[in-house]
């Protein structure tokens, strides 16, 4: 079940009337055994390494009496989430147990009206507009600003965040509810007023549409949709960009939407079609991926280097695991081929998390890709999702993260060799400024590498 | 039950690092764990793998079969992950694993007497080498059980100590790879588990095997329930069915893939060699 507008993007509010529970006299001997075996994992993982088993029996001794009040799952897992919040890191929740249920259930949440936004300096700015959508059709265009969705002023939702670096874990939580108001119930009509490129104000009514991703269920984690996208734009298509390239110049673009096994089989085309064609350059774009399962970074990272290369290193106080990547030398057809050395840039932004920051984090630090777009919001721990006895899911982080030269990703993030300040601006001259950005940077890098001019 | 390695690689690769929306803590082990010093002297090793052997089944119930065919469940529980597994061996040392876990697809390794290997939906085809290699090598012997001394370079008992609440004896094994503690009950004689660090393309990390709930399959004792934890998360296998039927050769070829990538590296290791013995004073 995916957070609509009806629901606020947090894992605790994600409860409905019809499974709040009466409250009975004592409490359910499950709530209880759900605190300790929930303390327990998160002592156990051994991820935080400045915690020592002082400091972890404090927090529990800090949280048990409320625990033990609580009546309910939804008490319990207020008071379980605040214990976590104190922890101040990425990649901890607690997951109710209907989130993370599969469900054949068309009120899913999954449709939307094709519009990607991000906050920018004050005000909400469409990045991003589905081919196809509704959005599309009526004429929406990246660039424009969102005033209200439904009535509601998007203006005052985002000022409750109060000032907050918005390459952090709040400034992804501020985006994410943002998006979460552009999605609604299948054939929903979604009320927005919109200001468009010349300053005009106008309110438009959209039909919520299912887009088209495949769900994947992974272990205990809540299904998550996928999708997987790639093109070669030549220079007519780059000109629409912006971009004056020269003749005959080509650019490869991957974008996939999570970090999930179905992404596999489609990169790997991806990229047999870019080696076949022979492009000129390659552009991964990461914007909006929020990660998934870790290890898939070292296989399409092994797409593009010959040997094994780390991308960083996760350890506990168990040990340690260097990501290194795996030399992808087979084609969809098992011909044997040689991974890539195209120029590489990689699109991020501040919804870039956690695998995506670790795979960008990692190839910019081994020199193999340009990182273009806004800094990430530093949400990197590699992290599992445990079932607690009362079938609420734990999820929390069992390691601490470093790329390859040491330095940390958590609570940092990943800063691009291209900064690209994200205003209304921005695109007048381009519907992706991140993408014409980047491609004008592989452009000047190669004619300094190559000393032709560049155009 | 010679699946390490590859569970090794598969908890690595499933680790999630995704939004929030959404094994000894050392390398160096010690040469004797615990542990409360006892007056008598330790048994040998051989004296040790021996009871072993004649408290599950005996040297000619483990020699009587040359096939093996092992089916059960594969889990990982803190990602709340399960799904089937199957291993096919057999002498003197052809293996075939296989695993499927929804939300990932089939997993395989194997090994068929000189190239170990690994195919997987995340990380793609692996060949081995190094001192995973060793390790598989190691685990591929149809024999393993009965004839471990031999694959290890040096063995020695070295203390009394407890591995998972049981009294144990302690055997330190060298390899080529690296060295493993075993741990045998002083009680009831059986492999209770071993400590190792294990060679993975991740690194070396080291991990925990715990051997639990022994059953009868074709007059043979065997742990049904094996628990390996490495960075602190465990994985589960559980056997529910073992037979000994002949398992055809062509079982242990090589995957296409694994073919294509191991003809391409022995071409390469001829080119190079070839080269080496062109130049001058060689």
């Amino acid at each position: 079940m995916q957070a609509t507008a009806e629901d606020i993007a947090s894992p605790v509010s994600l409860e409905t009337k019809s499974n709040r529970q009466e409250e009975p006299a004592t409490q359910d001997p499950l709530l209880a055994e759900t605190f300790e075996k929930a303390v327990e994992s998160l002592r156990d993982a051994g991820a935080i390494s400045d915690m020592n088993d002082e400091d972890w029996a404090e927090l529990e001794a800090r949280f048990a009496e409320r625990a033990a009040g609580a009546r309910t799952r939804e008490e319990l897992r207020l008071v379980m989430q605040e214990m976590i919040e104190t922890l101040d890191r990425s990649h901890f929740a607690i997951i109710p147990r209907e989130a993370a249920v599969e469900t054949d259930d068309d009120d899913s949440g999954q449709a939307s009206v094709g519009l990607t936004a991000r906050y920018a300096d004050g005000i909400a700015i469409l990045t991003e507009v589905d081919p196809g959508s509704s959005a599309a059709e009526a004429g929406i265009r990246p660039g424009w600003q969102v005033e209200s969705v439904r009535g509601r002023s998007v203006r005052e939702f985002l000022e409750r965040f109060g000032e907050i670096d918005s390459s952090s874990m709040a400034g992804y939580q501020r985006n994410a509810g943002l998006n979460a108001f552009l999605t609604g119930r299948e054939g929903r009509t979604i009320e927005l007023e919109l200001t468009d490129l010349d300053g005009e104000t106008r309110t438009m009514e959209l039909e919520a549409r299912p887009r088209e991703m495949q769900m994947i269920k992974f272990g205990n984690l809540p299904p998550m949709s996928v999708r997987t996208d790639f093109e070669i734009l030549g220079r007519d298509e780059l000109h629409e960009y912006g971009v004056n390239a020269p003749e005959g110049y080509r650019v490869g673009v991957l974008e996939f939407s999570v970090w999930m096994i179905p992404i596999m089989q489609p990169i790997l085309r991806a990229v047999d079609e870019f080696r076949n064609e022979q492009v000129d350059a390659i552009v991964i774009d990461l914007r909006g991926n929020p990660g998934g399962v870790g290890g898939l970074a070292m296989g399409v990272g092994g797409h593009f280097f010959e040997v094994p290369t780390s991308l960083g290193t996760m350890t506990n106080e168990f040990g340690e695991m260097t990501f290194n990547t795996n030399p992808q030398r087979l084609s969809p057809d098992g011909e044997l081929v040689s991974p890539l050395s195209t120029p590489l840039a990689i699109l991020v932004d501040d919804m870039s998390a956690s695998t995506s920051e670790i795979f960008a984090g990692g190839m910019q630090t081994a020199d193999r890709a340009e990182v273009v777009g806004r800094r990430t919001p530093g949400m990197a721990l590699p992290a599992v999702a445990e079932e607690l006895p009362n079938g609420d899911i734990l999820y929390h982080a069992i390691a601490e993260f470093t790329l390859p030269d040491g330095a940390t990703v958590e609570g940092i993030g990943i800063s691009p060799d291209l900064d690209v300040v994200l205003n209304r601006d921005a695109f007048e001259g381009s519907r992706d400024p991140d993408l014409r950005a980047a491609v004008e940077l592989l452009l000047r890098k190669r004619a300094e590498s190559d000393e032709t001019p560049a155009p | 039950m010679p699946i390490r390695s590859f569970l090794q690689t598969t908890l690595l690769g499933c680790i999630i690092a995704a939004c929030p929306m959404l094994a000894t803590p050392a390398v160096a082990q010690q040469d004797a764990d615990a542990t409360r010093p006892s007056q008598e002297p330790l048994p040998s090793p051989r004296e040790i793998i021996d009871r072993f052997i004649a408290v599950t089944g005996g040297v000619d119930a483990y020699k009587k079969h040359k096939y093996r065919t092992s089916r059960g469940a594969f889990e990982m529980p803190a990602m709340g992950m399960r799904g089937e597994m199957m291993v096919k061996q057999s002498t003197p040392n052809m293996l075939l694993v296989t695993i499927s876990l929804p939300g990932i697809g089939e997993m395989k390794q194997g090994f068929n007497g000189d190239i170990g290997w690994s195919i997987d939906p995340m990380s793609g085809p692996q060949i081995m080498a190094g001192k995973q290699l060793e390790q598989m090598k190691r685990e591929a012997d149809f024999f393993n059980s009965v004839d471990i001394l031999k694959n290890f370079k040096e063995s020695k008992t070295v203390a009394r100590t407890k591995f998972n609440d049981e009294m144990c004896y302690q055997i330190k094994l060298t390899g080529e790879d690296g060295v493993t503690n075993a741990y045998y009950s002083i009680e009831s004689g059986l492999a209770k588990g071993s400590r190792t660090v294990a060679a993975t393309p991740q690194g070396e990390i080291p991990t925990t095997t715990t051997l639990l709930d022994y059953k009868d399959f074709g007059g043979v004792m065997v742990p049904t329930t094996t628990r390996m934890e490495m960075m602190g998360q465990q994985q589960l296998v559980v056997i529910e069915e073992i037979t000994f039927d002949e398992i055809p050769a062509e079982e242990f070829v090589l995957p296409a893939a694994i073919k294509t990538l191991s003809e391409a590296d022995a071409k390469k290791d001829d080119e190079t060699s070839d080269e080496g013995a062109d130049k001058p004073g060689s």
